[in-house]
């Protein structure tokens, strides 16, 4: 724990001295020197100036459990059970992998920092340590995947309901579970499940939220992706953000089953962005050109085709066409 | 008949203009209409003012599913063995990532709880398992193809 111990020190972006990194972790100065350079591979810069110590290129605003559980109910404190790690592969990776030994129900991973955050189809989501929330969550269905029909979208209503919460403006959502503000990129999540698939089974949440980009993550992500610090006017605490995600995801998934995406359709059709635009929906290498309905009572999304032809889509990327 | 397939098409009637299904499997036949006083005809009014579902739109896409499922269920050359089958209307897919390695090829064996595919409904990621240990016979479907429900997958011998 070392390690972590340096960054909750140098967390703060102000100048510590060599000697009292070494005192406040009781090790050497040489040790501590050993830790400075394993921040390299999280990606992080250390200054180090001349006789006056090492700080942090950017303070970083780090997460903890005991945050965490201050903003969450007592009640969910002692149903969850919730894990934090500095770095992982992928937090929905490892509950997956949890999920084939035993019940992962209320279990709850987040990480400071991803190696390898996966979106849908094994697409990278860049994970920064310390910059955004990256966070899954496992729960048990007892009646298979038919009853999860819609969950994507139920989340999207959930994640969308956090933000608001905070004070963000302009969320809208993208079938089926992308959130957007302003026309880029909020939120993702990624949602799968394994087990008996019509009967027990387990399910992993997986979101991906930015929070604050860096100014060099700007240049790198291009004009399509925004992160929470864009569209509040005082960004809360990455804690308290993860404990209002946590109680809405808990939220949804404990009422799912037996209310289904009925609960959920009204106010997703309100912020569903496309609604009655003409866009593309691309399935395998077709493109079919599309004016878009809203969702249905299942989630699906109604579509209408050139000739007229009206259709439910259960799958399929849907783009909106530009108006120009 | 299965009961699943009956909700089922209850689910196409609801989420369709059409307001009668009849399929007929063997000597078994169903009749669904929303005409009628019982619990399927509560179909609430839906309201998408920008798209003028004045077309009779899905009605192919009802028989169409029928007929999936019937060829599914009677397809004589299909290659003999356990059928693994869709648990949800979808896409399939062979491997984890474009490009990545297949879960299952033919030919290989599998135990009782190895991911064999993925079907995704709405970026749920769904992952099947095989349901027994055996030899892979046949991957039924391509990378990136629609399913329907109960539509076989994989059989496994």
């Amino acid at each position: 724990m070392a390690l972590h111990d340096v960054l909750t020190t140098l967390a703060d972006g102000q100048l510590h001295s060599g000697q009292e990194l070494a005192d406040r972790l009781g090790v050497s100065r040489t040790a501590v020197w050993k830790q400075l350079q394993k921040l390299d591979e999280y990606g992080l810069s250390v200054e180090a100036v001349k006789g006056r110590g090492y700080r942090l290129r950017c303070p970083l605003d780090l997460l903890s459990l005991e945050g965490v559980r201050r903003g969450l109910k007592a009640d969910l404190v002692d149903s969850l059970n919730l894990t934090l790690v500095d770095v992982i592969d992928s937090t929905n990776l490892a509950l997956m992998q949890r999920g084939r030994e035993g019940s992962i129900h209320g279990q709850v991973i987040m990480a400071e920092m991803q190696r390898h955050g996966r979106g849908r189809r094994g697409r990278a989501w860049a994970s920064p340590f310390g910059r955004h929330l990256y966070l899954s969550m496992g729960w048990q269905f007892h009646s298979g995947a038919q009853a999860l029909e819609g969950l994507s979208l139920a989340i999207g209503v959930a994640i969308q309901e956090v933000l608001q919460s905070f004070g963000a403006e302009g969320i809208g959502l993208k079938w089926p579970n992308d959130i957007y503000a302003h026309g880029a990129k909020l939120a993702g999540i990624l949602i799968e499940v394994v087990g008996d698939l019509s009967g027990e089974c387990q399910v992993v949440v997986g979101c991906g939220l930015n929070i604050n980009f860096l100014p060099e993550e700007r240049e790198y992500l291009d004009q399509h992706a925004t992160c929470l610090n864009d569209i509040v006017s005082s960004l809360p605490q990455r804690d308290m953000v993860a404990a209002g995600l946590i109680t809405r995801l808990a939220d949804v998934l404990s009422r799912y089953e037996s209310e289904g995406f009925a609960s959920w359709r009204d106010r997703w059709n309100k912020a569903h962005l496309f609604s009655g635009q003409p866009g593309w929906v691309l399935r395998g290498m077709a493109q079919e050109s599309v004016v878009f309905g809203d969702a249905g009572p299942d989630g699906a999304l109604l579509v209408e085709h050139e000739d007229g032809r009206q259709e439910w889509l259960h799958g399929g990327e849907v783009s909106v066409r530009l108006e120009v | 008949m299965d009961i699943r397939k009956v909700k089922k098409l209850i689910e196409l009637l609801e989420e369709s203009n059409i307001s009668e299904i009849e399929i007929q499997e063997g000597e078994e036949s169903v009749r669904i209409s929303r005409h009628a006083t019982n619990g399927v005809a509560v179909n609430a009014p839906m309201m998408y003012p920008p798209m003028a579902p004045q077309a009779p739109m899905a009605a192919p896409a009802a028989p169409a599913a029928a007929t999936q499922d019937n060829v599914a269920e009677q397809a004589p050359a299909q290659p003999s063995g356990h059928q693994v089958k869709s648990p949800m209307v979808g896409t399939f897919y062979s491997a984890p990532a474009p490009g990545a390695k297949p879960f299952i090829t033919e030919g290989q064996p599998v135990k009782k709880g190895d991911t064999i595919c993925i079907v995704e409904a709405m970026k749920m990621m769904n992952q099947i398992e095989a349901d027994k240990d055996g030899v892979v016979e046949a991957v039924l479907l391509a990378d990136g193809e629609p399913v329907e429900f109960d539509q076989p997958l994989v059989i496994i011998k």
